[in-house]
């Protein structure tokens, strides 16, 4: 009697450590802040100009749902909150680009207008 | 001879028993270390760590990010507490790789950040050449403008005094033509008079009948 209880005891442990090790609370809150940053990217600059880090958070959050899918809780857990920071990375990355790029043209345009201004003094003279 | 060799070999196995456990604890304490040593963080945490410390150690980073920055350290902070209160190595190991990627956030944040200095900057530097073309063009127009009115007045003057020298020369041509048609009908009338009263007329009647 003794020795039937001990193993139904072992029985009820052993399936509660595995319902711990997959269920938990489902990550939801996770999953959507990853889903709107990857959304959020790919209407910035971000395919053109940081496409690898786009790519890879758009990978993550699909694993990510998969794992949903699978009640994998832990593992989708993990998997959003990289693609949420890869794709915060790839908006800022795009943004950055962009910025430099406005610059690069701005340099651009007052070489050319003081290269005109140089040129008509010349010409004057 | 018996009791003390007996006492001997006591003493040696004593000794003998001592040395074994000795050794024992020490084979078991380092099999316990081995057995602790296999939980080495994983090498992401190290990874991370350099990561933040090299970006911390960019002025550009930590002067024009410090926020990111910020946020990267608690990242990275969070997952050596989780190493060290879990010891769970797939989620150090999660922890680690997003908190090298705050790293480089921060590192973006602070490009992005530059260039927005450079682009406010280089604005700022682009209106002012645009002014100093304008200005520039503005005085060439305006030397242009005072060239043309000197060149003006330089040929109404010239216009003037040519006809002033014209009506002077008119008046004096006016004068000449008086002067002239005067000295024509003194003589004419001198012409006349002559013909009237010839000298030798004067004393007699014979200069009719000679007419």
């Amino acid at each position: 009697m003794a020795s039937k209880q001990a193993v139904i005891q072992l029985l009820l442990l052993c399936g509660a450590m595995g319902l711990s090790s997959c269920a938990g609370t489902p990550p939801t809150a996770t999953l959507s802040q990853a889903d709107l940053a990857v959304q959020q990217a790919s209407k910035s600059k971000a395919p053109e100009y940081a496409s690898l880090e786009l790519y890879m958070a758009r990978e993550q959050l699909t694993s990510a749902q998969e794992a949903m899918k699978h009640k994998e809780y832990t593992q989708a857990r993990r998997l959003a909150e990289r693609a949420l920071v890869n794709a915060q990375l790839a908006e800022t990355k795009a943004q950055a680009e962009q910025t430099r790029r406005t610059a690069e043209e701005l340099r651009q345009s007052i070489e050319t207008l003081r290269s005109e201004a140089a040129q008509q003094a010349s010409r004057r003279q | 001879m018996d009791s003390k060799g007996e006492k001997a070999m006591r003493r040696a196995s004593r000794e003998y028993m001592f040395l074994c456990l000795t050794i024992g604890t020490v084979v078991g304490m380092s099999l316990v270390g081995m057995g602790c040593s296999t939980h080495v963080p994983p090498v992401e945490l190290d990874q991370a760590r350099m990561a933040y410390a090299q970006a911390q150690a960019d002025p550009q980073v930590s002067t024009r990010a410090p926020v990111a920055l910020r946020e990267a350290e608690e990242s990275v902070r969070r997952a050596e507490q989780t190493w060290d209160k879990e010891k769970d190595v797939r989620e150090v190991q999660n922890l680690a790789a997003v908190a090298q990627q705050r790293v480089e956030l921060a590192r973006a944040a602070a490009v992005q950040k530059q260039a927005e200095v450079d682009v406010e900057q280089l604005g700022a530097e682009r209106e002012r050449v645009l002014l100093e073309a304008r200005t520039r063009e503005a005085q060439r127009a305006q030397e242009a403008a005072e060239r043309a009115q000197r060149e003006a007045d330089r040929a109404y003057q010239q216009a003037r005094s040519a006809t002033t020298r014209t009506s002077l020369l008119e008046q004096e041509l006016t004068t000449v033509r008086q002067e002239a048609a005067a000295q024509e009908q003194a003589a004419r009338e001198q012409a006349t008079k002559a013909q009237a009263k010839p000298s030798h007329c004067k004393r007699g009647t014979r200069c009719h009948s000679k007419k």
